[in-house]
């Protein structure tokens, strides 16, 4: 639970309006007027908005940022992209929401890799590890499922690159997989541990080919993600994951759709 | 077994032991406290929305608590929720509000699917205009947020 509000030290009042109350008291006189200003500019009613210089009039700034970003988690991320554009907040609240993250980093990875990662805390616990391991070259990374090295660069051609995808529930619910014994399958091309990032770099028609298996799943946490044995049959988000699924096949030799954006 | 509640405007609630312990901050005080007939102040709750909350933990004393997080993330709203939740803006910001104070995680999902209803669907404007929100984005933010949209919207 966000417990924000609690947490969060109130800020004194300036010294002159206490200075104003300490005179009232030592002066014996009337210090209602000095308490009524205190509570006009205190009053949680009337928050002004600091970037906008406006009163707060439907409380949009009473909720905390965590409150916010708990809301939006409820949206499909094609509705809370378009969220961004609400306002600064809005945008900052999208942006740093750690349910939207792994969506939003491959848009701004540009925009945060000449910035100090360990300033910014935020590339040091979503970074693709595996992939900028073994498979960066000039620039480009390889597909982690077809193995090619697509000819776009992300800094020149955007989305035509090969970009990291979150697939830590794909990948939990196929270690949950049981054989005829009931022992479990863990997945084939790498052994995760709790606390991978569980990314997978993926070319474009590659990332196609993934989403059209898996639909949008709504928002969750990495961090939420733990390793149990489920017996049930795997399910992601209310949409049933086919327990073998023709995305990710470790052993294909090579991309069945014969894209001609990959180039081996 | 009753435990009395004082709103931060003073007013006493007095309330079926298990209905408050739907709260989980009036629980860990009941068991850190003991049995004790002094009323458990509340001093970030005013008595209009304690009213509102004890409404819903009452009607929600049955309900089995939920630990599977897709389930939760499930934006469906029982129709009794539905209706409890149709208050002016600021009263269900209030109650959200409240459910995060008294750590009340299934009405405080409740209050969040709630808003989030509310922002399904709806352009950036019709979202400004439902909140009251003003537009301090810079032409520029916002064609750099456009562009990035892009790039999240590429599949």
């Amino acid at each position: 639970m966000f417990n924000v509000v609690l947490d969060k030290p109130q800020p004194l009042p300036p010294s002159n309006i206490m200075n104003d109350i300490g005179k009232s008291l030592i002066s014996g006189g009337n210090f209602q007027p000095v308490i009524k200003t205190i509570i006009q500019k205190y009053n949680p009613q009337s928050l002004i908005d600091s970037r906008t210089q406006l009163p707060d009039v439907l409380g949009h700034s009473k909720l905390p940022e965590l409150l916010w970003a708990h809301i939006l988690q409820y949206l499909p991320f094609s509705t809370a992209v378009h969220c961004r554009l609400v306002s600064y907040r809005w945008n900052y609240v999208i942006q740093r929401s750690p349910a939207w993250f792994h969506r939003m980093w491959p848009a701004q990875r540009n925009r945060y890799f000449g910035v100090n990662r360990y300033t910014t805390g935020l590339l040091c616990t979503t970074l693709p590890f595996h992939s900028l391991l073994n498979s960066y070259v000039n620039g480009r990374f390889m597909c982690d499922n077809c193995f090619t090295y697509p000819k776009f660069t992300a800094s020149k051609h955007g989305p035509q690159a090969v970009l990291p995808v979150f697939i830590g529930p794909i990948l939990h619910a196929r270690y949950t997989d049981i054989d005829n014994e009931g022992i479990p399958i863990p997945p084939a091309f790498f052994i995760p541990s709790p606390g991978d990032p569980y990314f997978a770099n993926l070319c474009l028609p590659c990332r196609r080919d993934f989403f059209s298996y898996h639909p949008e799943p709504m928002p969750s946490c990495p961090s939420d993600m733990t390793i149990t044995m489920k017996t049930s049959k795997p399910k992601l988000c209310g949409v049933q994951v086919p327990a073998e699924g023709p995305w990710i096949q470790p052993q294909r030799p090579s991309n069945p759709r014969g894209d001609s954006d990959c180039s081996p | 077994m009753s435990v009395r509640l004082l709103s931060s405007d003073s007013e006493d609630f007095t309330v079926a032991k298990e209905v408050a312990e739907r709260s989980m901050l009036i629980k860990n005080m009941l068991e850190d406290v003991g049995d004790n007939d002094n009323p458990i102040p509340l001093p970030n709750v005013t008595a209009k929305i304690l009213r509102k909350v004890i409404e819903w933990c009452e009607h929600h004393l049955g309900d089995p608590v939920t630990n599977d997080e897709n389930e939760r993330r499930n934006t469906e709203i029982d129709e009794w929720d539905q209706k409890f939740m149709e208050v002016d803006q600021e009263t269900l910001f209030d109650i959200i509000l409240a459910a995060n104070y008294l750590d009340i995680k299934p009405l405080l999902d409740v209050g969040c699917k709630t808003v989030a209803n509310m922002i399904k669907g709806k352009t950036a404007e019709e979202i400004r205009k439902i909140f009251n929100i003003v537009n301090d984005l810079t032409p520029e933010e916002e064609a750099q947020i456009r562009k990035e949209n892009e790039w999240a919207e590429d599949r």
